[in-house]
C-alpha cells in the first residue's frame, strides 16, 4: 500500500515538474512583457530570449534594460528569429560593456548604470568598437579628470566615496566621448588615428560631460560651411586637445570655413 | 610615347599640399610647430537657370591652414566666373591671408587681402590689411579689428574701419555682440560713415543641426544723407544622413526710412550630397543642388535654380 501510495505521489511529482516548468517560463515572460497581445507569436523562441535575459541579469545588468528592448521588438512583431539575435547581441554588447566598466572598478547608482549601459550599447551599434571604448575608459581615468586635483580627503570611508564618484566620472565622460564620435564618424570612414584623436581631444577637453553633443552640431556646421567632414574632424580634434572651448572652436570654423 | 607622367588628382594633391607648404613656410619660416595642416582645393561648376536668364558659374578656390601652437597662419585664395549668353558677364578674384601667433589667451592677428571684380556696373579693385587682436579664456572671447583699405578703378576710395566682437558660450548658444565703425572718403568727391551695433547667436543644440542669426542696425551718413537700416541674417543647416547637409540661408537688409522697403535680400536653400570623401586619398566629391531668390528695393531682382559639382582635395 505505501509502496503505491508512494510511486503515484513520484507520478504526480513528474508530472508536476514536466508541465510547471513551461509553466513557469510562461508566466516569466508574461511578467517582462507585461501583458503585450503579441506575445504568442514568440512562444516558440521563449527558452532562448529567458535565456538571453538570465545572462544579461546574472552580468549585474538591470533587466529592464534588456526587457524593454524585446518589448519594443515584440509590440513592432519582429520576426522571432530576428528578434532573439538582436536581443542576443545586445546582451553580448551589454556583458561586454559591464566587465569593462567592472575592469575599471566602476560602481553606478542602477537608474545611473542602467542609462550610461544603454548609452554605450548606442555608441558600440553605431560603429564605435569595443578597443575604441576600452581606449576611452582608459583616458578617461586620468588623476585630472577625478576628484579635483586628484586628491582625497576625510576618512577612509570619504576616500572610498570619492574614488567611487571619480571612476564613475570617468565612465561617464568616456561612454560621452564614445556617443560623440559614434554620432560623428558612424560608417567609421575616418582613420583610426582620426578617431582617436576625436576620442581622446573630447575626453580631455574643457567641455562638461552632458555639453559633449554640441560637438557634433559643430560637426555639421564645419560641413555646411562647405569643408570635407575629415577636415572638420580634424579641426575639432586639434582645438580639443588644446583646450578650446566652444567660443574658439565656433571662431576656428568659421574663419576655415566657407560657404556653397 | 609620352613619358612625361599625367597630372592625376594625387599629383595635383601633392601639388596643392606643396603649394600651401610653400605659402605657410615662407610666411613664417622657422616657426612652424604644426600639428594640423589642412589644404583644400576646390573646383566647382553651377548651372544656374531663372527669369534673370541662364548660364553657368565657375568657381575655384584654395585655402591652406595649419593650426601651430606658435603660429597659426590661413590662406585662401579664390575665383569665380559667370558666363551668360557665351559672354562672361561677371567675375571676381580675391585672395586673403591670416596670421595669428600664440594661441593664447590674448592672439595678436594681421589680415591682409586683395580682391578685384567685374560685372555690368563696371570694375573694382581693392586690397587692404587687418590688424587684430583676440582673447580667450573658457567661456568668452573678445576680438578687435582695425581695418585699411584702398580701392582702386570705379569708386576709388579710401576705408578705414574699427570693430570689436564679444562672444560667450551659454550652455550650448555661442552669442556675440559686436559694432562697427567705418569711414571712407571718395577720390572723386564725398564719404561715407557707417556704423553700428550687431548681436548674433549660434546654436550647438547636440543632434544634427546647427543655426546661426544676427540682426543689428546701421547708420550710413553719406552725401545723400542719413540713412538706417536693420541687416538681419538667419541660417539653418542640418546633416540628416552622412551623404547630405541642407541647409536655409536668409539675408535681409531692411531700410528704416520708408515703411516696409527691403532695400536687398536673398534667400537661399541647398541640398549638397556627398558622393564619395575619402580621407585615405583625401578626396571629397560633391553635388550642391539649390534655389536662390534676390529682392532689391522691394522687389523680387532674381531667382535662380542651381545644381553644381565640387571636388576637394585635402590633406
Amino acid at each position: 500500500m505505501s509502496r503505491r501510495r508512494s510511486a503515484s505521489t513520484l507520478s504526480i511529482a513528474l508530472l508536476l515538474s514536466l508541465s510547471l516548468a513551461p509553466i513557469g517560463q510562461a508566466q516569466e515572460l508574461e511578467r517582462i512583457l507585461g501583458g503585450t497581445e503579441a506575445a504568442g507569436h514568440y512562444s516558440a523562441v521563449e527558452p532562448e530570449i529567458l535565456d538571453a535575459l538570465r545572462t544579461a541579469t546574472a552580468a549585474g545588468i538591470p533587466e529592464d534594460l534588456l526587457s524593454s528592448r524585446l518589448r519594443e521588438g515584440v509590440e513592432k512583431r519582429v520576426a522571432p528569429d530576428l528578434l532573439i539575435q538582436a536581443l542576443k547581441a545586445e546582451s553580448e554588447r551589454l556583458v561586454t560593456i559591464m566587465s569593462l566598466l567592472r575592469e575599471r572598478g566602476v560602481t553606478l547608482a542602477p537608474d545611473s548604470l542602467g542609462r550610461l549601459l544603454s548609452d554605450a550599447s548606442l555608441a558600440l551599434r553605431a560603429g564605435v568598437t569595443v578597443a575604441e571604448f576600452r581606449h576611452a575608459l582608459g583616458l578617461a581615468s586620468g588623476p585630472d579628470l577625478g576628484s579635483p586635483n586628484g586628491e582625497t580627503r576625510g576618512s577612509e570611508a570619504d576616500g572610498r566615496i570619492a574614488a567611487d564618484e571619480s571612476k564613475a566620472r570617468a565612465a561617464l565622460r568616456a561612454v560621452g566621448a564614445a556617443s560623440l564620435l559614434a554620432a560623428i564618424d558612424p560608417q567609421r570612414g575616418l582613420d583610426q588615428d582620426l578617431r582617436n584623436g576625436l576620442l581622446s581631444g573630447a575626453i580631455h577637453s574643457s567641455f562638461k560631460t552632458d555639453r559633449l553633443a554640441s560637438l557634433f552640431s559643430v560637426f555639421v556646421r564645419g560641413r555646411a560651411l562647405g569643408l570635407p567632414a575629415p577636415v572638420v574632424a580634424r579641426l575639432v580634434s586639434s582645438e580639443l586637445e588644446s583646450g578650446a572651448s566652444l567660443v574658439a572652436i565656433d571662431r576656428a570654423l568659421t574663419r576655415l570655413g566657407r560657404k556653397r | 610615347m609620352s613619358t612625361v607622367p599625367a597630372a592625376g588628382p594625387a599629383r595635383v594633391r601633392r601639388m596643392a599640399v606643396l603649394a600651401a607648404l610653400a605659402l605657410t613656410a615662407a610666411a613664417a619660416p622657422g616657426q612652424l610647430r604644426a600639428y594640423g595642416l589642412v589644404g583644400d582645393l576646390d573646383a566647382g561648376g553651377t548651372v544656374f537657370g531663372g527669369p534673370t536668364g541662364n548660364g553657368l558659374d565657375l568657381q575655384l578656390a584654395f585655402s591652406g591652414a595649419t593650426l601651430g601652437s606658435d603660429l597659426a597662419v590661413k590662406t585662401s585664395a579664390s575665383g569665380a566666373l559667370r558666363l551668360q549668353d557665351t559672354t562672361a558677364s561677371s567675375g571676381a578674384a580675391k585672395f586673403r591671408t591670416d596670421f595669428g601667433l600664440g594661441r593664447g589667451p590674448a592672439i595678436p592677428g594681421l589680415s591682409v587681402f586683395g580682391e578685384g571684380s567685374f560685372d555690368a556696373d563696371g570694375e573694382t579693385a581693392a586690397s587692404g590689411a587687418v590688424v587684430s587682436l583676440s582673447w580667450e579664456n573658457d567661456d568668452f572671447g573678445l576680438e578687435l579689428h582695425g581695418t585699411g583699405e584702398r580701392s582702386f578703378l570705379d569708386d576709388a576710395s579710401w576705408k578705414a574701419g574699427a570693430s570689436f566682437e564679444a562672444s560667450s558660450a551659454f550652455g550650448s548658444v555661442v552669442l556675440r555682440l559686436g559694432g562697427y565703425l567705418s569711414f571712407e572718403a571718395f577720390d572723386a568727391g564725398g564719404s561715407e560713415t557707417v556704423a553700428g551695433p550687431v548681436l548674433a547667436a549660434t546654436w550647438y543644440p547636440g543632434f544634427p543641426v546647427s543655426a546661426d542669426c544676427s540682426a543689428g542696425w546701421k547708420r550710413s551718413d553719406a552725401s545723400g544723407g542719413i540713412e538706417d537700416a536693420l541687416p538681419l541674417t538667419a541660417y539653418l543647416a542640418a546633416a540628416p544622413a552622412r551623404w547630405l547637409v541642407l541647409s536655409a540661408d536668409a539675408y535681409f537688409l531692411l531700410g528704416l526710412g520708408e515703411p516696409d522697403s527691403i532695400d536687398e535680400g536673398s534667400l537661399e536653400f541647398t541640398a549638397v550630397f556627398t558622393a564619395a570623401d575619402d580621407p585615405a586619398s583625401g578626396r571629397s566629391l560633391r553635388f550642391p543642388l539649390g534655389v536662390t531668390a534676390e529682392w532689391e528695393n522691394s522687389a523680387l531682382s532674381a531667382l535662380e535654380f542651381f545644381a553644381g559639382i565640387r571636388l576637394s582635395l585635402y590633406r
